[in-house]
């Protein structure tokens, strides 16, 4: 056949083809058998059997009745492929009887078009036993798609059904104007994101997966118990205990080991974070065996947004293992990268306790706080099974905010610095520390500090960031700030707050709110808001209490520092710098489940300073939400797990759960900032 | 001294108990099933075919076929030839089960094709769904046609089995025809109760259901008075009494006719009468009156495990608080000779006592109970069947039903682990059917009320904290002991199903409850005298309880309701997976 003939006859062939599309688009399509009265071994012609466990199910027709029973749970169905047209409007209806028909989907009509192109559509469901009731589906078929396959069905994916489904006078005709509601064939995969992984796990996984938030609920109920019917409850009775330095110091080391037995137990149980662990691992070893010149701008780098100063502690980690012979993939390996975390857990504990002493807190207060941070929930869950590092931040951000309280202006600049240089977020402490910086001002000295303060800020800064360098623009480490601050442009990454709880968890930023505000307009809002609420919070507290702005004389007090900050202002440092935090995690767009961590340890140094003992369920409150948060998120971020979980309701659920708890816990928070303490305050945790 | 007036309040309560006794089980027993129900039996072995006439000819719609204990296939034939294949299989019996016929006939020729399938009654239907008046030509009394009245407007649980009643009422039935046994995966006492209730009332839905659901309202007294020497109180026996009548669990677990119901009965009678004993002064009460209670709980303990091997579990907190019982005991004697002389004599005494009503009299109910199973094996081999050959039944069936439990590795739909039990993550669903007339939905899961099961957790926990940082210890019930025995009850009953490795469900959770009921108003009791909860809390409990028992009757009722109301419960109110999705 020469070229010539094969194009002549293409064409004519393709000719002919749209002639009869033309043709075809305005005939009803083509069911075969629908009256379903021939069959074949029970089977009626033109249809075949399909189901998802072998064995177990029969089908059977009698006089244009179809029966379709299953005493077993399965996905029983009868299909037929039809040729359709293109966006055209169809109804697909049948008469359907039931006995016994229960669980999943139960009795319906379906488009299975899963195996062709990822389409599945159920029509409304039947259960139980029930009278013949004709049940139909009306459906528009996708652009570009040719054919349907159409489903008699006892069942459906993933809903499993059991029992007698019974089917009579099939119809399949083109839709008129009557016709119900016309449903888009939507993708299969977007409505349940299951598809992948749901085939490799076997029901028994999939069973004890499903059930794993139920845990989560059942330890957060455990540690909610333990922690204030137990613990809060009894605090005067455990805090109104005295002992002597070596008692004191017993004490904090058995706790440290406890801490330490408990986050080994978990991290071999969990073995951490995948992705955050993989990333750990992989960038410490870049580092050790590169050098840190070229770690930003290698290819395939290019999207790591966290700053370069933890950089240098995972290379200074692989060095060090490198040379003591430790396997990185062991499990051992995997722990060491945990405990700069734990470590950062265990100094905050110590902060805290010194700071509780300088404050003349009984003893047993200093253990019992000491204990609240290493045993702290959200903080034995990161730095035990997620292997992140946020308790580190904190460090820095409390170091910082207790180096300023004593007046020590610079060092607090220089702390903030590496505080930045370890996680962008300490930069959300920024405009409280400033308003500290400057409400706090008497003196020409102390404006020269501050500006010093700044410059160690910067200063520390560049030493950390000079390695980094390599070839690249100056300004590059603004550039990554940017690419990170906008790197997950959604209203919230599983941060189950007040915008997750209007639906914005994994939702795009840009989405609808209420009233054509999006999520990002009122996040931005609520941030505005929560960093004025903050300063202002700050400025009375100053006003209030030293008068006009001026300061008050150093205090005295028990262990013989000296600090800058009078009690009152001390607590107004700690409480204004959780407010703005904690309403910006519970409002703001861009959120992360761990952004909200350290408040919980500022709510603790601000009770020590105030005595209210409202600060201290507050803090115990927030631990508990972000205990749940964090699970859930660390379980539903994993990869292995996620295609099943984030499909089902249940992770939902909790999602709204948890929500509610943070939304509410922050509006406690408010009331406790805005009434005065009624209780007896100080004097229940002084001597 | 106690007030008298206070006292005289207090004692108040038992009326009152009686009372709401009298009321649960008015509300148990309202809508239970049905009375109506075909009693005599159809063989398609009886010989060859059978013809039923129609009158006239008529459009047979469907027909209802009310199974028997049977399996195999019957042909029907009209008149033009036209055939409908009946396939009965073994969870059809019982109930009315409708099959499309859809053909117009006069005569109906029944013709046994395989199998043997045993109907107790047949009707048939037009298409307006009248029932066809049918007889057959020369048998008046044909056993398929003879209880036309007993055809109900439509076929629900109030008319036929659900669930697991398939086997469990089915096996009862079984017992009284001396019929092989088809349920063997428990022992048979539970199967034997359901028995009484059919011999009395027929084998009706209401026959079956009776016993379990005059048990579970006979919990209701026993819980009380084991609640009122737990807690030395009528106002909190009552409350516990009386929240454990409106939690939903109780409530559909003792309206279905299986054996659950039986052994939390008789677990809460042992732990009653091991009170008793324990409540006894072992060295100064005279020995035979201490005996009494304990050989009462030996008994309970025989027949809890007769109903079901869960017994045991119940069965070993028994042991841990008789023996630490008799430690305590034992110190308590101290260094003064004649006092110890006293407990070792006793104490050996009480142990032998232990020995017989503790082993060999619940093994003898044990053996006992299998008499239905000696019955058929004798059959099976003629006349001589003696003591040794009903023993290697008994034996026998012990190996398979341990091989059944431990092996079993089948999936449910509705499977739940222990974890998710405290907080009724997910229920059991038992029934479901729909009516599209009316829009309505009728709905049966097994599950237990938030209100009750969640507050009652959470007590339970934050007791165990209360008991950790010792402050517990000032309070009466610590110092007589009522908190160990509640605790060891919760224990013994839940934490066995933390090792289960087969496929579990909340109704497992079931005898825990009332223990974690006990455990959490014993919390309540101790805040309260301790001026750290005011004295109404324990009513604003009992009456969210209440609240909730409204609101989900239907649930666990099978009340036809509404579905947006079925939605409501199933996605709005509080309480985990009820209907999977059905609504």
């Amino acid at each position: 056949m020469s070229r010539k003939k094969t194009v002549f006859l293409t064409a004519v062939l393709a000719f002919a083809l749209c002639l009869s599309t033309v043709a075809v688009a305005a005939q009803q399509p083509d069911l075969e058998n629908g009256s379903l009265t021939d069959a074949v071994n029970g089977v009626p012609v033109g249809w075949r059997v399909l189901s998802y466990y072998p064995d177990g199910y029969s089908v059977d027709t009698q006089d244009g009745t179809v029966t379709l029973s299953s005493l077993e749970i399965n996905d029983l169905r009868l299909c037929q492929t039809v040729e359709v047209e293109p966006e055209t409007a169809y109804v697909f209806s049948a008469e359907i009887s039931t006995g016994r028909v229960s669980g999943g989907r139960g009795a319906t009509l379906s488009i299975d078009n899963y195996s062709v192109d990822g389409t599945c559509l159920y029509s409304q469901s039947v259960y139980g036993n029930s009278n013949w009731q004709t049940v139909t589906l009306a459906f528009q078929t996708n652009p570009g798609q040719e054919a349907v396959v159409l489903a008699l069905r006892l069942g459906g994916y993933s809903e499993d059904s059991s029992g007698m489904a019974y089917f009579r006078n099939v119809s399949f005709r083109l839709a008129t104007a009557q016709d119900e509601p016309i449903l888009s064939l939507e993708e299969w995969g977007s409505q349940t994101q299951n598809s992948g992984a749901d085939g490799d796990l076997n029901e028994a996984q999939e069973i004890f997966l499903r059930s794993v938030f139920d845990i989560f609920l059942g330890l957060t109920v455990l540690a909610a118990v333990i922690l204030f019917f137990g613990i809060y409850r009894n605090r005067d009775r455990l805090g109104d205990r005295s002992m002597d330095r070596r008692q004191r110091r017993q004490i904090l080391l058995l706790m440290i080991l406890v801490g330490l037995i408990l986050r080994s137990i978990l991290c071999s149980a969990w073995g951490g974070h995948d992705t955050d662990m993989s990333c750990w691992k992989g960038w410490g070893i870049y580092i050790a065996d590169n050098g840190p010149a070229d770690f930003y701008t290698a290819p395939g780098h290019e999207w790591y947004d966290y700053p370069p100063g933890y950089m240098l502690v995972l290379g200074f980690i692989v060095k060090i293992m490198n040379i003591l012979g430790i396997s990185l993939s062991s499990d051992v390996g995997t722990f060491v990268f945990m405990l700069p975390a734990y470590a950062a857990d265990v100094l905050c504990a110590i902060l805290l306790m010194r700071f509780a002493r300088e404050r003349g807190l009984r003893d047993g207060w200093q253990i019992l706080l000491a204990g609240l941070v290493v045993f702290n929930p959200a903080a034995v869950v990161l730095s035990g099974a997620w292997g992140q590092i946020d308790s580190i931040l904190t460090l820095f951000l409390l170091l910082t905010f207790l180096q300023l309280l004593r007046g020590r202006r610079i060092a607090a600049g220089a702390l903030y610095g590496a505080a930045i240089m370890i996680k962008w977020q300490a930069l959300i402490y920024g405009p409280v520390l400033a308003a500290a910086y400057l409400l706090s001002v008497r003196s020409w000295r102390d404006l020269v500090r501050t500006l010093g303060g700044v410059a160690a800020a910067l200063g520390v800064s560049f030493l950390v960031i000079l390695p980094f360098q390599g070839g690249q623009s100056p300004f590059w480490i603004i550039q990554r700030l940017w690419s990170a601050a906008g790197g997950y442009d959604y209203a919230s990454v599983e941060a189950y707050n007040f915008q997750a709880l209007c639906g914005g968890n994994w939702a795009p930023s840009d989405t609808e709110l209420l009233w054509g505000i999006t999520y990002k307009g009122f996040g931005t809002a609520a941030i505005v808001a929560a960093v004025i609420l903050a300063a202002g919070m700050l400025w009375f507290a100053f006003r209030w209490d030293g008068g006009e702005g001026r300061a008050v004389p150093v205090r005295q007090n028990p262990a013989g520092e000296d600090f800058f900050f009078s009690p009152r202002r001390q607590g107004a440092v700690f409480l204004s710098a959780s407010f703005c935090m904690y309403m910006i995690y519970t409002f703001g767009h861009y959120m992360h489940e761990r952004y909200v961590f350290p408040v919980i340890f500022l709510l603790l140094f601000a009770f020590v300073c105030y005595g209210d003992r409202r600060l201290l369920a507050c803090s115990l409150l927030l631990s508990l939400a972000a205990f749940l948060n964090e699970m859930c998120a660390m379980y539903v971020i994993s990869d292995l797990t996620m295609a099943v979980v984030r499909s089902g309701t249940e992770h939902q659920n909790m999602v709204n759960l948890c929500a509610v708890l943070e939304t509410a816990s922050f509006f406690y928070f408010c009331y406790t900032c805005f009434t005065p303490d009624r209780g007896v305050g100080r004097e229940a945790v002084c001597p | 001294m106690k007030n008298r007036n206070t006292l005289r309040r207090e004692r108040r309560y038992v009326r009152w108990m009686w009372l709401l006794t009298l009321v649960y089980t008015l509300v148990t027993f309202l809508n239970l099933g049905t009375l109506r129900f075909p009693q005599t039996v159809w063989s398609s072995r009886q010989g060859g075919e059978l013809v039923i006439d129609l009158g006239e000819s008529v459009y047979v719609q469907s027909a209802w076929f009310n199974g028997n204990i049977g399996t195999g296939t019957l042909r029907l034939t009209g008149d033009d030839g036209t055939l409908y294949e009946y396939n009965q299989v073994y969870s059809e019996m019982f109930s009315w089960e409708s099959k499309p016929l859809g053909f117009t006939t006069r005569y109906i020729t029944l013709t046994p094709v395989e199998g043997d399938v045993r109907l107790n009654e047949v009707a048939f239907f037009d298409e307006q769904g009248v029932l066809l008046a049918a007889s057959v030509a020369g048998w008046a009394e044909c056993p398929l046609l003879d209880e036309q009245d007993t055809v109900p407007e439509a076929s629900s649980y109030l008319n036929g089995m659900y669930f697991d009643e398939i086997y469990h009422a089915r096996t009862a039935y079984e017992f009284l025809h001396g019929m092989p046994v088809y349920e063997w995966t428990h022992p048979p006492l539970g199967k034997l109760l359901i028995a009484l209730g059919v011999t009395v009332f027929g084998m009706t839905p209401f026959g079956w259901r009776a016993m379990p659901a005059l048990f579970g309202a006979a919990m209701l007294p026993v819980l009380f008075f084991l609640a009122r020497r737990l807690f030395r109180r009528e106002d909190y026996a009552f409350l516990a009494a009386a929240l454990f009548a409106v939690d939903t669990m109780h409530f559909t677990q003792t309206r279905i006719a299986t054996v659950d119901v039986f052994v939390v009965f008789f677990i809460l009678l042992m732990y009653l009468f091991m009170l008793g004993w324990l409540r006894t002064d072992f060295l100064r009460a005279p020995l035979k009156k201490a005996l009494v209670p304990l050989g009462a709980c030996g008994v309970s303990f025989g027949l809890g495990v007769a109903a079901k091997w869960t017994g045991l579990y119940a069965g070993a907190g028994l042991a841990v608080l008789f023996f630490t019982a008799l430690i305590r005991q034992g110190l308590r004697a101290g260094r003064d000779p004649a006092l110890r002389s006293l407990f070792w004599k006793r104490a050996g005494v009480t142990v032998l006592f232990c020995c017989g009503f503790f082993l060999l009299i619940p093994a003898l109910i044990y053996f006992l109970s299998y008499i239905p199973f000696y019955r058929v094996a004798a059959a099976e081999v003629g006349g001589n069947y003696g003591l040794g050959d009903a023993l290697q039944t008994l034996l026998q069936q012990q190996e398979s039903m341990y091989y059944y439990h431990s092996t079993l590795t089948a999936t449910h739909l509705c499977q739940s682990a222990w974890y998710q039990w405290p907080f009724t993550a997910k229920a059991v669903w038992f029934y479901s059917s729909s009516s599209p007339e009316t829009g309505m939905v009728s709905l049966i899961s097994s599950f237990g009320s938030p209100a009750v099961w969640w507050l009652a957790t959470v007590g339970t926990l934050c007791l165990a904290v209360e008991c950790a940082f010792g402050r517990m210890r000032g309070s009466v019930t610590w110092k007589d002991g009522s908190v160990f025995l509640v605790l060891v009850g919760v224990l013994a009953n839940f934490l066995p199903w933390t090792l289960v490795t087969r496929c579990t469900f909340q109704y497992h959770f079931f005898p825990t409850v009332p223990f974690l009921l006990l455990a959490a108003l014993m919390l309540l009791q101790h805040l309260e005298e301790r001026g750290e909860v005011p004295a109404w809390s324990k009513w604003a409990w009992l009456g969210i309880a209440a609240v909730f028992f409204l609101l989900l009757y239907p649930a666990a009722s099978g009340l036809p309701m509404a579905r947006t109301y079925a939605e409501f419960l199933e996605y709005v109110l509080p309480g985990g997976v009820l209907f999977y999705g059905a609504v």
